[in-house]
């Protein structure tokens, strides 16, 4: 399967580390494939900041995403750039207080309050970008939680706070009964899934 | 020391005779008084590595029987700084003319001297350009007459020893083609300075400055060193500060870049908890941030 | 992007490593890196590093310059690990300088640029060149002329590698598409740089120094590594630094060796003393010229999908072949006879493999970032040049498979 993957926000908000530990995830804790590539430039100064990485259970030919499977977003402005980027019937995982969903979009959405959830545990907002990986990584199983868990160990040695960011972003979408889904298309065929994955 | 003095002609290339230097030229002088401190020193022709750049001076490296490096113009004290900081257990003596130290190489001279590294350049000033056939260089100063300078030259002259103080040399000194043992004496003490080194030699050229200044003869040009200059804090130059000094500027210790550099080898070795500054990961600056 | 999951085996390509006259030697000791046998998700400046570090090189000196800065940041602080050295110098141009020297006291040796700063290089490049100097430059290449963009990729600097410099000569240039490719490339270029005492350039756009992707680093041994042939002339005895050698090849003594000569860029003789004499100089232009380009069959490697019976043939090289190599593949899964042959030599320009991957096509597509720099020198070399068409972006985005698919269809005669 390969799924396209793009996560938007805004500079400083962890978007590229994201995108990082993600490809990071399925190439060396999973043994997958993946690339990741960036907008590249004045990211870091609060302008919008974007994303790409496809990973696949085999070697990826081109390596940008065209048509999305999902968006992550944590910011409105990046999801008023970056809607369109979602590939018919595809998902959309925002932030329900910085990203609120759009209207008429033919996507699912999924809004998730991710930057509150961690104001309220008095939890560093710096974390929000492994929240909503924890929450991706367990809506869609696009690399198993606990090889997330893992790569995350690795990055940031052992750091609790950003185990604990990730675990939250989990139990956010635990607690809001929505089921798994499942997605991504077909490496060999190009057959896109949409099933619910139970 | 050696105790035993070597004729110059074993420091030589014959087969690289005869030189191409002009009757008169002051190059041969300094190339002499190089080879004399070499030999005073006790160095082993296969410890130095001479490196130039383009002109006059520059053959001097082709002449002499060491590892020599005839390079590009201006260029040769950045070809050194491979070779110094590759291998810095070798001696580095760098033969520059006045383009190659402070025109086209000006930006290499004073970068190498900032970072101190263990270098020893001989500038060559004849305040001409004179294998290009007497062009005006940044050493001729006002009112010179030269073959881009028809109406005479109207640009300042860099004061060569005041750069070098400036940039961060550690060791500076000038002398002349007429103050032989002199220049022997300083260009031993520079060789032997651990830092960089500078030692401006005042050096004739009666083929292209003389002829087009005052029909000047090279024995002119000599005796007006003679006459022109005085030691760096003798009464003499008090009473006529017009004169020319010569002498050591400079002469410090500061620590070397290759010395320097062992200490980068040595925190990178012993770990992170050894090194002085964090460390950004590999292909930080692709999470953002261009210049 | 390797053949076997590409559906189609390579032909006619040479392993990464220099012609079987070379002495090669596994790689072991200092050449080892930390990270050997290792896999990694790195973006490609870093896949780039990797290969350089494996392959040995025992000296960087550099300026930063975007988009290849990454290359000189890791050598900061991978080299002196190992006990070698990196140097910032004050430019490109001293950068340049700085490696000739490291390089005759035997370090393989490394920069990295972009096209800016490879502008700077063209003068050391060309005494690298005449004094027969190992080296490897890498040029990241971004959009130009001028500052251009620094942040977008191009290919805009192709014919500069090869004619750059002033004066009759030649040069290696290798590139890649994906970061384990890179890897390679990395090392064959020093392996080439060594074997054949010339610079040699790694070419590659920004798309691919900036994309994260997999990367396994061989175990040491597994890629061929070539060693600097030195003299074996005993102290005491004549050794002459430029008398080429039956094979083509001059052996090395480095600086602070028992060995003294002189290395110049002037036309010089076997000594390497200056010489204007007329049998001397029209020997070594032949010499400095020929060690190359008269290899180019041996030298040319490249990738073919799917090219035995393609009636219409892609020939690109970095990021946009990756592009190529989509729209080949789908197109095949709809039973159209699409082929890509993607190179990886750049210069020598290996035309035989072009003129023979093109002979049975309907029609060739050059696929590239710039204005056509290989699309001209391909249509030189094929029996039909009326047949080569250049499908190109200059905007600093990616070639989309819809680009290609488009240019298709006017080359098919189907309209947009």
């Amino acid at each position: 399967m390969i799924w396209k993957i793009v996560i938007g926000g805004v500079g400083g908000q962890g978007i590229i580390t994201a995108g990082i530990i993600l490809a990071e995830t399925a190439v060396i804790q999973e043994g997958r494939f993946a690339v990741q590539s960036q907008t590249y430039g004045a990211a870091m100064r609060g302008g919008l900041t974007r994303t790409d990485v496809i990973i696949s259970d085999e070697e990826i030919i081109y390596p940008k995403v065209d048509q999305a499977h999902m968006l992550a977003c944590l910011h409105r402005k990046a999801l008023s750039a970056y809607h369109k980027m979602i590939r018919p019937g595809g998902l959309l995982v925002t932030d329900r207080d910085e990203a609120p969903a759009l209207k008429r979009l033919d996507c699912r959405q999924y809004e998730f309050p991710f930057s509150a959830a961690l104001r309220e545990q008095s939890a560093s907002i710096r974390n929000v970008n492994l929240c909503i990986l924890g929450a991706v990584a367990h809506l869609t199983g696009v690399v198993q939680m606990a090889h997330l868990e893992d790569a995350i160990r690795v990055r940031y040695s052992g750091n609790e706070d950003a185990l604990a960011a990730v675990k939250l972003g989990q139990e956010l979408v635990v607690d809001s009964g929505f089921r798994a889904v499942h997605l991504g298309e077909d490496g060999r065929t190009g057959r896109h899934a949409t099933s619910a994955r139970e | 020391m050696s105790e035993t003095k070597k004729p110059a002609g074993y420091y030589l290339r014959e087969r690289f005779m005869p030189h191409l230097w002009c009757a008169g030229c002051g190059h041969g002088t300094v190339l002499n008084g190089l080879v004399r401190s070499v030999d005073e020193l006790g160095l082993k022709k296969r410890e130095i590595v001479m490196v130039s750049g383009i002109g006059c001076s520059a053959r001097m490296a082709g002449y002499l029987d060491f590892h020599t490096l005839h390079t590009l113009h201006g260029r040769a004290l950045a070809f050194a700084t491979g070779v110094k900081l590759s291998r810095p257990e070798l001696k580095i003596i760098c033969p520059l003319g006045d383009g190659d130290a402070l025109a086209i190489g000006g930006n290499h001279f004073i970068h190498a001297a900032r970072r101190n590294i263990d270098i020893t350049v001989l500038i060559l000033n004849n305040r001409i350009y004179g294998m290009t056939g007497g062009q005006y260089s940044p050493l001729s100063g006002c009112g010179i007459d030269a073959t881009t300078a028809p109406y005479s030259s109207i640009d300042e002259a860099f004061d060569a020893v005041r750069l070098a103080t400036a940039s961060g040399a550690t060791f500076v000194a000038r002398t002349t083609t007429f103050h032989v043992h002199q220049m022997q004496q300083i260009l031993t003490q520079a060789i032997q300075h651990k830092g960089f080194s500078v030692v401006e030699v005042l050096s004739q050229c009666p083929t292209h400055f003389g002829r087009k200044n005052g029909g000047l003869e090279a024995v002119d040009m000599l005796k007006g060193y003679q006459q022109n200059t005085a030691p760096v804090g003798s009464k003499k130059l008090e009473n006529s500060p017009d004169l020319i000094p010569v002498g050591v500027f400079v002469d410090e210790e500061r620590a070397e870049y290759c010395d320097r550099y062992q200490g980068v080898i040595d925190r990178a070795q012993g770990g992170a908890a050894a090194r002085t500054a964090p460390v950004g990961q590999g292909g930080a600056a692709a999470q953002g941030g261009a210049p | 992007m390797s053949n076997a999951t590409a559906g189609s085996p390579a032909s006619g390509t040479t392993p990464a490593s220099g012609p079987a006259t070379t002495g090669t030697t596994p790689a072991s000791g200092p050449a080892t890196t930390g990270t050997t046998g290792r896999t990694l998700c790195v973006p490609g400046n870093e896949a780039c590093a990797e290969g350089a570090l494996y392959a040995g090189v025992g000296f960087f000196a550099g300026y930063p310059i975007t988009p290849s800065s990454e290359i000189a940041e890791i050598m900061s602080r991978r080299l002196p690990e190992r006990g070698n050295r990196f140097i910032q110098m004050e430019d490109e141009i001293s950068s340049l300088c700085a490696i000739v020297g490291a390089s005759l006291t035997g370090s393989k040796v490394m920069t990295a640029t972009s096209g800016p700063g490879f502008s700077l290089m063209q003068e050391a490049l060309g005494y690298g060149i005449m004094a027969e100097i190992p080296l490897v430059i890498v040029d990241v290449m971004r959009g130009g002329p001028s500052t251009g963009m620094p942040t977008q990729g191009s290919q805009g600097d192709v014919n500069q590698v090869r004619w750059g410099t002033h004066g009759d000569h030649s040069i290696i240039a290798l590139t890649a598409s994906t970061n384990q490719t890179l890897f390679e490339t990395t090392v064959r270029a020093f392996n080439l740089a060594e074997t054949y005492r010339t610079p040699v350039v790694v070419l590659y756009d920004e798309m691919l120094g900036h994309l994260r992707e997999r990367l396994s680093i061989p175990e040491p041994g597994e890629l061929p590594l070539v060693e600097r042939l030195r003299t074996g002339v005993p102290e005491g005895v004549d050794y002459h630094p430029y008398l080429i050698r039956d094979d083509g090849r001059l052996p090395m003594s480095d600086f602070g060796g028992v060995h003294r000569y002189n290395v110049t860029g002037l036309y010089h003789d076997m000594w390497g003393f200056p010489s204007t004499d007329p049998h001397t100089v029209d020997d070594l232009a032949h010499h400095i010229y020929d060690k190359i380009e008269l290899r180019a069959d041996e030298l040319a490697q490249a990738q073919e999908f799917y090219m035995e019976d393609a009636e219409i043939v892609f020939i690109s090289y970095g990021s946009p072949a990756r592009t190529a190599h989509q729209v080949v593949h789908q197109a095949r899964m709809n039973g159209q006879r699409l082929g890509l042959l993607e190179l990886q030599t750049i210069w020598p320009f290996p035309a035989r493999m072009v003129r023979d991957a093109c002979r049975k096509a309907r029609a060739t597509i050059v696929v590239e970032m710039n204005m056509g720099q290989m699309y001209y020198h391909i249509r030189n070399a094929v029996e039909n040049p009326r047949s080569v068409f250049l499908s190109n972006r200059v905007d600093g985005r990616f070639i989309t498979p819809k680009d290609l698919r488009r240019v298709l269809r006017i080359v098919e005669g189907q309209g947009e």
